[in-house]
């Protein structure tokens, strides 16, 4: 088994009396690829912050390749690469300059791989920062956050802001050159089409709670909607890990974990039903918005359509 | 429309009642001294504090007309709704005037209240026409002007300060219109109004009063048709002043071409909204010189690499200031040429006299212009996430800044000027000015960080720290027994020494004020450090410097 490379237990936080965060456990293998997913403001961002030391968490702890970012940050972020969502960098810079001016601040900065990334990348090297565009930035951001060959990378919502080509045309590079490279990767984002070509696992994070993490194979294999009659579905019990229910005239469609258990027990009660496979776009937005209140009483004979 | 006027309202009530409140505690300050000392001489120093307080409100309220929906990110908003944008802008700008024009018109409302009811007394105006300006009568020796006159005189005042704030913000409004962040039209605002402040002397100085062209000239530049004259006793100051003879016909054919500047905002408010649809800065950067990036620097250590960053930075900003000086310094020798020395030589010896003053303004610029780019939420976030410590970071980036200023500005100045002629009390290089000013510019400097630190926005915390230096001294000044503690009134004794019966640092309370002015200079460093450490930490503003997404 794979050593945690990166470790949350029981964080939380709070700006003044909003929470933010609430008792946040996270587990990270080394070589997996993470998603953190949830809307904005769901907590996402504050949870990286907290990860890098950048703000400290009211309570748990927090470990990053067994530092601790509370009491060591610095030294954490000079083995951690790090893209920050929408960040910007010295627009009167070059990429040569930035290059030559971060060198050494990293012991492993590796100056011929981070020529190769401007290279493979195409960003022009003699070009002042602020004339690139939206797209090199955050390409030039990827290059900076890889060139001294960490073991952990951070990317906060790297995409946020590009054009769909241009989250794809990022993506494509991201899997090229990082998933190879064996490195443990926090990936946030919130929009999930981007994630599920890159992650191996995912955690989804809703109102400051994680409400869900497993490998994304795990996670599609155990959430399924199920199609069922009306009648069939008041003759069972509601499923433990019900998420969603929909009404669809006399028939009702419900969203929910721990799929496999309920498919038993309603096949062992004989009914008819069918099983849908879910994207992990659909399986996210029935953890979030998902509503369970539609699920029928036993006193409902009519049939109510939405 | 109403509701135009409605959210404008919104927008600037704040700066309606902090302005107010300045302005009331202006005249409310002026009446008092004016009760302590008895110098008859009320209205000058309402009128002096006033265009001091046109001045920075012009170029707060100039910096939220052109750019404040740029910052705000509000601007497509505006522009999506079913209004002409011209409207919009005219609202604004409309809005700004007003802020500005009330509290002034407030203050004084309460000075010639306390002026009709005899609360305080108005010398006459000070005549320079009859007998020249040379042969003015002093303002003790001058009868008491009647209740009509000093209403008049207040009325005069007011006007012209009105009138001259409302130029600077309209024509500050204007350029900012093509300018990309607040920060740049604060800078820009503050060379105009010195600029400004210069100009309007222009025809008072000489040995001459020519009513005519002080009336063509007052079109123009408004706040040209009065002048103040500073003078000191052994118990205190007081402003003795002059008007423009034609002042009120002056200040009538100025109104249309004000609304000729102000309806060029408006056209252009409109057009610039359509060029810059790009996210705006929020930081204030000069452009610097494109030579460095092609020097492959070796930047072997984390702090040379610092350091190198930091001098880039600040090295060409104190450039800036010190070209700023010695223009300065070139349009005085212009305006009153002297005589006997050439001109290389008189620039030399001139040079001290406009840097100790640029330099005080440059230092707040470089303070809060150099930390305002890395306490940006973008940049800020790419700084943060480097393996910088909070520590390395600050301490490298204050005392290359600091650097800049003293060696770039006083430094430059020190040697340009050490063996120009020292003719005049202000000419030349002193050992007072080297004692005196790089302390000053350091306090000016740390001040300028400090507020930058504490308000997150550039414009803001430069203001902030020119006038808590300007409330500072103008409350040692007050009172007889502190006066001679004013930084400016050690160094005049000490360079009155110097060039006399030669210079003693103990003495003039030398040790004591400059020693707490660099001790406050350190304090101000330190609190600095810790508020600018915090990402979460809430702003005086009440906003977290944290963006919104969690």
């Amino acid at each position: 088994m794979n050593a945690t490379a990166i470790q949350m237990d029981h964080v939380a936080k709070s700006f003044s009396s909003k929470q933010v965060l609430n008792d946040v456990s996270l587990s990270i293998p080394a070589g997996q690829t993470l998603a953190l997913l949830g809307r904005n403001g769901a907590g996402k961002s504050t949870t990286i912050r907290i990860l890098l030391g950048l703000i400290p968490a009211d309570s748990g702890t927090v470990r990053i390749g067994g530092i601790d970012p509370a009491v060591n940050s610095t030294k954490l972020l000079s083995q951690v690469g790090y893209l920050a969502e929408d960040q910007s960098m010295y627009p009167w810079m070059t990429p040569m300059e930035l290059c030559r001016f971060l060198a050494p601040f990293y012991p492993t900065w590796d100056m011929a791989l981070a020529h190769d990334y401007l290279e493979r990348f195409e960003i022009p090297r003699s070009t002042k920062i602020s004339r690139l565009s939206k797209g090199q930035s955050v390409k030039l951001g990827l290059g900076l956050a890889l060139a001294h060959r960490p073991g952990i990378v951070v990317l906060d919502d790297p995409a946020m802001g590009l054009d769909p080509i241009a989250r794809k045309e990022f993506n494509r590079d991201l899997v090229e050159h990082l998933q190879v490279s064996g490195a443990t990767v926090l990936y946030s984002s919130h929009l999930l089409d981007e994630v599920e070509a890159v992650a191996d696992a995912v955690a989804i994070l809703d109102c400051g709670r994680i409400v869900r993490t497993g490998s994304t194979e795990a996670i599609r294999e155990e959430v399924k909607q199920i199609l069922l009659p009306m009648d069939f579905a008041i003759a069972n019990q509601k499923p433990d890990g019900l998420l969603d229910v929909r009404r669809f005239d006399d028939r009702l469609a419900i969203t929910t974990d721990k799929a496999m258990d309920y498919i038993h027990k309603l096949s062992a009660n004989g009914g008819r039903f069918d099983v849908v496979d879910l994207r992990l776009d659909e399986i996210f937005e029935a953890f979030v918005i998902g509503r369970t209140q539609d699920w029928p009483s036993q006193s409902i004979q009519g049939v109510v359509s939405v | 429309m109403k509701n135009l006027i409605w959210k404008q309202w919104q927008e600037s009530k704040n700066h309606l009642w902090i302005f107010s409140a300045w302005m009331i505690l202006v005249v409310c300050y002026a009446i008092a001294y004016e009760l302590g000392h008895k110098y008859r001489a009320v209205i000058g120093s309402f009128s002096s504090l006033a265009m001091l307080y046109a001045t920075v409100a012009a170029i707060v309220l100039a910096a939220r007309a052109s750019q404040g929906e740029q910052t705000d990110g509000t601007l497509s908003f505006t522009t999506s709704l079913p209004v002409s944008i011209r409207r919009v802008a005219t609202v604004r700008i409309v809005g700004a005037i007003m802020t500005l024009a009330i509290p002034v018109v407030l203050a004084s409302l309460i000075l010639a209240a306390s002026l009709a009811f005899g609360l305080v007394e108005q010398a006459e105006l000070r005549d320079s026409l009859t007998n020249g300006p040379a042969n003015y009568v002093q303002i003790h020796l001058r009868p008491v002007g009647s209740v009509a006159i000093s209403l008049e005189q207040v009325a005069s005042v007011t006007a012209i300060t009105i009138m001259g704030g409302i130029e600077l913000l309209l024509i500050l409004s204007l350029c900012g219109c093509w300018m990309r962040n607040q920060a740049q039209v604060g800078f820009l605002g503050a060379v105009m109004a010195l600029c400004f402040l210069i100009a309007a002397g222009l025809l008072w100085f000489g040995m001459e009063r020519w009513p005519l062209w002080e009336f063509l000239y007052g079109i123009v530049l408004p706040q040209s048709l009065s002048i103040h004259w500073s003078y000191q006793d052994a118990t205190g100051g007081y402003q003795d002043y002059e008007l423009a003879t034609y002042r009120w016909l002056s200040l009538g054919l100025a109104v249309p071409f004000l609304a000729f500047i102000a309806g060029s905002y408006i056209l252009q408010y409109g057009r610039s909204i359509a060029k810059f649809r790009q996210p705006m800065l929020l930081y204030l950067r000069f452009p610097t010189p494109s030579l460095f990036p092609r020097l492959a620097i070796p930047l072997p250590t984390r702090w040379i690499a610092l350091v190198w960053l930091e001098l880039r930075q600040s090295i060409p900003l104190a450039c800036y200031g010190l070209l700023f000086a010695s223009l300065m310094t070139i349009a005085d020798q212009i305006l009153e040429p002297g005589v006997g020395n050439d001109f290389a030589t008189t620039f030399r010896s001139e040079l001290p006299h406009s840097v100790f003053f640029v330099g005080m303004l440059w230092a707040v610029v470089v303070g809060s212009s150099l930390f305002s780019s890395d306490l940006a939420s973008k940049l800020g976030a790419f700084r943060r996430s480097r393996p910088i410590s909070h520590a390395m970071w600050f301490w490298n980036k204050f005392f290359a800044g600091l650097i800049a200023v003293l060696l770039v500005l006083d430094g430059v100045t020190i040697l340009v000027s050490w063996s120009a002629p020292r003719t005049g009390m202000s000419n030349g290089m002193s050992y007072a000015y080297i004692a005196c000013f790089p302390i000053i510019h350091a306090l000016m400097y740390s001040l300028a960080v400090l507020g930058m630190c504490l308000f997150r926005q550039p414009l803001v915390g430069g203001i902030a720290a020119i006038l808590s230096y300007a409330i500072a001294t103008m409350a040692v000044e007050s009172f007889p027994g502190t006066m001679q503690l004013e930084p400016m009134a050690i160094y005049s004794n000490l360079l009155s020494a110097e060039r006399s019966i030669g210079i003693d640092f103990r003495r003039h309370a030398y040790p004591f004020v400059f020693g707490l002015l660099a001790a406050m200079a350190v304090v101000c460093a330190a609190v600095a450090f810790h508020v600018a450490k915090p990402l979460q930490r809430r702003s005086p503003l009440g906003r977290y410097d944290l963006s919104a997404k969690h």
